[in-house]
This record gives C-alpha cells, sequence and structure tokens, in this order.
C-alpha cells in the first residue's frame, strides 16, 4: 500500500478481510508466509511495530462500567506512550467529548463506534486499520467520518478500512482491495478499476426500446434493456423503458445527443461507475477459502 | 507501572470489587453478631463454651484472620476469575494487544493488580473483622479486656503476609482458570466448584486434598490449631512452612500457565 491514501478492502462475507487485519494487528499469526507491516517484517516479537498502528477490529470493545473519556484512559495506558491531552483531543475529533464522562454502558452503537475510532487514534499512528468503521453510524456520523479519515490521508497517514458497503468505499477510498476466498483478486486504484465498469443509463418510451437500442448501436457495444439478461425488450423493464449502455459516463450526452438525432427524447439519463458489478465479478467466481487465515496475494494486479 | 496505576484505576471503578468486599464483611459480621446475640443459649448447651473462644480477644485475632482468609479465598478466586474472564469477554484485551501492548505483561499486570487490591481488602475486612468482634463480645457479656494485649501483634504481621500469600495464590488459580476457558462465568464456577469439591474431597482423600490450592493457603497460617474456614475443614494440613512452597509452586504454576496460554492465544470477538 502506498501511504497517504484511503485503501477500501472489499470481500463478501468470510473472505478473510477480518482475518487480514488479525494479523495485521498481532491478534492471530500465520501458518505459513510473512506479514510486511510498515515496510519491515512483522512477527511474533515485532508487536512495538504496532505502536504506529492504530486499530478498530471487529466490534469496538471498551469495559462497560467506566465512561469513554476513562476507556481512552485506560486504553492510553497500554501500548505506544501516549500524551494526556490526546485523550480529549480524539475525543474532540469524533465528536463525543461532551458525552465523554458517561459510561460507555449508555452509549449507542454508534456512539461505540466513534469512540473506537478514537481509540484507534489514540497513539497519531501512521496506518490506520479500520474495520466497518460506518457500522452503527448514523449519516451525519457517516459523512463525519469521511471527512476526518480524508484529512488523515491528506497528512500522509495511511488509512486501511474493510468494509461490505461499496458506496461508502467507492466515495472514500483512493486504492481498492478486492478479497475473496482467501486470496486478493483485484487492487488498483479506484478509477483505474472502474474505467471499464461505466455505464450510462437512459430512460425512453416503452414503445421505443427496440429502436433505441438499433440507434446506440453505432457507440460499438450493446444497450441492454435494464433488468434483463439478454438484451432483449422483457418483463417490467420493457414498461419502464429504461436501457442501460456500458460506456463511460463521460459519455452520457454522446447517447442522449444519437438519441435525439433518431428522434428519441430521453426522459431520464443518469450514468456512473459500477463498482457493484465489479465486485460481484470478480467474487462470485472465487473458489472457496481452504482455510482460514491463508491469504494469497495474486501478483501483476497492482497498478 | 503506567499500565499497573490504570489497573487499579480499572478495578477500583468496578461494582464487582465493591461487591466482593462488601458480601465478605456482611457474612463475616452477620455470623458474629448471631454468634454474640445468642451465646446465653449456646453456653447451655454441651460444648457451647468454646463458641465464646471467637469472641475472646487476644485469641480471635487469629480466628478472625482465618475467617477473613477462609471465605475470602472463595471471594479472591471468583473475583479474579470475573475480571480474568472479562478481559476476553469483553475484547478490552483485544484492543490493548493491537496497540501493541505485551500480552502477557498486560495479564499480569492486570493480577498483580488484583492482588494489590486483595491486600487492602483483607486489611479492611481485618479491621471491620476486629471492630464487629468487640461488639458480638459485648453483646455477649464477654470480657475484652485481651484486645490490648500485645503479645499477639509480634506474629500478626508474619500471619497476615501469609495469609495473604495464600489469598493470591487461589487468586491465581481463579484467574489462570477463566484465561483458559476465555470466560467469566467459566472461571467463576470453575472456582467454586473446586472449593466445594476440596472441601468434600478432603474427608475421602486427605492426603491428596491438603496439597490442592484451597487446603495448602489454609495451612499457611496457624489458627490455634484448628482449620480456617477456607475449603472446609481439611483433616489433614500441611505444616506451614511446608504450605507455603506448595503455595508458591501453584502461584508461580498458575501464572506461567496463564503468561503462555495468553502469548500463544489467537484473539478474536
Amino acid at each position: 500500500m502506498p501511504s497517504g491514501v484511503v485503501y477500501g478492502f472489499l470481500g463478501p462475507n468470510g473472505a478473510g478481510k477480518t482475518t487480514t487485519m488479525r494479523l495485521l494487528t498481532g491478534l492471530i499469526h500465520p501458518d505459513g508466509g510473512t506479514i510486511e507491516l510498515l515496510g519491515r517484517p512483522f512477527g511474533r516479537r515485532d508487536r512495538r511495530r504496532l505502536f504506529e498502528v492504530g486499530a478498530l477490529v471487529e466490534s469496538p470493545a471498551f469495559y462497560p462500567y467506566l465512561s469513554g473519556r476513562a476507556n481512552l484512559r485506560a486504553l492510553a495506558a497500554s501500548g505506544a506512550p501516549t500524551p494526556k491531552h490526546r485523550v480529549e483531543e480524539v475525543l474532540e475529533l469524533v465528536g463525543l467529548k461532551e458525552r465523554g464522562g458517561d459510561k460507555v454502558s449508555q452509549y449507542s452503537l454508534g456512539m461505540k463506534q466513534r469512540l473506537g475510532i478514537a481509540g484507534a487514534l489514540l497513539s497519531d499512528p501512521k496506518l490506520l486499520l479500520l474495520d466497518e468503521p460506518a457500522n452503527g453510524l448514523d449519516p451525519a456520523g457517516i459523512v463525519a467520518m469521511r471527512d476526518t479519515l480524508r484529512h488523515l490521508a491528506s497528512t500522509g497517514k495511511t488509512v486501511f478500512i474493510s468494509s461490505h458497503l461499496l458506496s461508502e468505499v467507492s466515495q472514500l477510498a483512493d486504492v481498492i482491495g478486492i478479497i475473496a476466498a482467501g486470496k486478493l483478486v483485484r487492487e488498483g486504484p479506484i478509477e483505474t478499476l472502474l474505467s471499464g465498469e461505466g455505464r450510462v443509463r437512459v430512460r425512453v418510451a416503452a414503445a421505443e426500446v427496440d429502436r433505441a437500442v438499433s440507434a446506440l448501436a453505432p457507440l460499438g457495444v450493446a444497450a441492454r434493456v435494464d433488468g434483463s439478461d439478454d438484451g432483449r425488450p422483457a418483463g417490467p423493464a420493457t414498461e419502464t423503458g429504461w436501457l442501460e449502455v456500458p460506456i463511460e459516463p463521460s459519455r452520457a450526452a454522446e447517447v442522449n445527443r444519437i438519441l435525439a438525432g433518431a428522434g428519441i427524447y430521453a426522459s431520464g439519463l443518469e450514468s456512473g461507475s459500477d463498482l457493484e458489478s465489479l465486485f460481484l465479478e470478480l467474487t462470485a467466481a472465487a473458489p472457496p477459502a481452504r482455510t482460514e487465515g491463508q491469504i494469497q496475494a495474486v501478483p501483476g494486479n497492482w497498478q | 507501572m503506567r499500565l499497573f496505576i490504570s489497573t487499579l484505576g480499572k478495578l477500583r471503578s468496578r461494582l464487582a470489587t465493591w461487591l466482593t468486599l462488601g458480601l465478605l464483611i456482611l457474612l463475616m459480621a452477620l455470623i458474629y453478631l448471631a454468634v454474640g446475640a445468642t451465646a446465653k443459649q449456646t453456653l447451655e448447651r454441651p460444648g457451647g463454651q468454646s463458641v465464646l473462644l471467637l469472641l475472646t480477644f487476644p485469641g480471635a485475632y487469629a480466628l478472625i484472620l482465618g475467617f477473613v482468609l477462609g471465605l475470602g479465598g472463595l471471594f479472591v478466586m471468583a473475583y479474579a476469575a470475573a475480571i480474568a474472564g472479562s478481559e476476553w469477554t469483553w475484547g478490552t484485551l483485544k484492543t490493548a494487544v493491537a496497540r501493541g501492548e505485551s500480552r502477557s505483561r498486560y495479564m499480569l499486570t492486570t493480577f498483580f493488580g488484583i492482588a494489590a487490591l486483595a491486600l487492602v481488602g483483607l486489611l479492611f475486612a481485618f479491621l471491620v473483622g476486629v471492630i464487629v468482634t468487640f461488639l458480638a463480645a459485648t453483646l455477649a457479656g464477654v470480657s475484652t479486656d485481651g484486645i490490648g494485649d500485645t503479645s499477639i501483634f509480634g506474629n500478626l504481621p508474619e500471619q497476615f503476609l501469609r495469609g495473604w500469600f495464600g489469598l493470591v495464590e487461589v487468586g491465581a488459580v481463579g484467574f489462570t482458570i477463566a484465561t483458559l476457558a476465555r470466560s467469566q462465568l467459566a472461571g467463576v464456577g470453575a472456582g467454586i466448584g473446586i472449593y466445594f469439591a476440596g472441601s468434600f474431597a478432603g474427608i475421602f482423600l486427605p492426603d491428596i486434598v491438603k496439597y490442592l490450592p484451597f487446603a495448602a493457603a489454609n495451612s499457611l497460617i496457624q489458627v490455634n490449631g484448628s482449620a480456617s474456614a477456607g475449603g472446609g475443614a481439611p483433616t489433614a494440613r500441611l505444616d506451614p512452612n511446608t504450605a507455603l512452597i506448595v503455595v508458591l509452586v501453584w502461584l508461580v504454576g498458575s501464572l506461567v500457565v496463564t503468561a503462555l496460554f495468553t502469548e500463544r492465544a489467537e484473539i478474536s470477538g
């Protein structure tokens, strides 16, 4: 991973995301192979390397009978030496300063998640590992977290987030790694990965769907009736008149111009890159994992 | 040191700490006051006179200590198990390890925090025990003149330290069981099970049971030739110096097992 980026780590359930996080934080150890952390080999005896890493692995864990502030103080007493004022700084950063004196048992899931992120930031780490950081956060909390993580990346820190929320990752990450069945099946900058995954959706009158498909043929790609498998008008999609054209989002105007030239006027136009399609394509074909803890990188995908 | 101080703070804020101490003191107070209140009827029964030894100073000092150590041993074992188990079930050990903290150092520091609190609890419970015994003796009409007998104090600090050592040992056993089980409930349950199983087995297998954690801890102090309350009343006792070695073996063995298991464990949850 390059430094100073937000890295989105994606994979279906059981693919090995959390196992990878546990390996990187020394919670479990590999049966074979090696791990590199911050550019150096990371083994059982290298726990001090984690002084430069902040992590939130699985669910946030705290003493329920202590306040959020007391929990952070207790956490600061372990691992990397942490200045006292840092506790207040991170409470402020995650918006929990006012509620810092409340017991954690009274916190909502979202507040616990924010406290978990605060705990990960305590030692001002070079590398931040966050497992499903948006879990339980309300929309405002998600936006705030996104801003915070982007800011941290802009200061040169590397943020590694694992998530199953593709839209969240696509908004936040600079680089994406997709894992399936213990193997890293695709990795690279998000723009590069999605360059072949663009699509334009256009809505025409239901009666003009066939004519629209023919009119768009010069684009060099087959326009499909949205929702059908074979591109032929079928079912409710025919009634709604939505067509999907697998081209770069920037060519949406061209689609509109061609249709207008053929006397077909669009009533709706959408464009975007489809991370979901890429994700499903890469993870659906992956063979089942052999055993937990075996992560294999597939070389040659990094750009 | 910052980890140890933090551990003490965490334990001090925990309800279980005060509940354990409060329950021990409450039971002791109830028993002693009940003995004091019913002393007149007790005296009328055959052998009733011996019950009043409980309330007669200076001998009462050692009996109070024996009581605190006996019942306190069970409480400390359950308490230590609860603390160790919660580090696993709440995931707080995981969070510390992910920050680069040494696993064994973290768990052993937590245990040393428990040991320090056990010493404070022992002193406090003993002081309350003396006050309650004084009240019970007054209630029973037993003379309290011996309360100022300073000859007993010469031996008391050593008995105290031995007793504390015994508490620490049974606490270590409970701590280790909960660590191996990664569970508060399993640790507390196993601790209570060992306590009562030891009491029961002591009737049939005294020569084996005397080497077990509770019995060995109880043998550390001399309580006027009788056993203290811990582990019931084993029919055989080790001599105090042999008991010291046995307790040391249990203590060190337990902590080594805790450290090794924690170092090797795969942490999840």
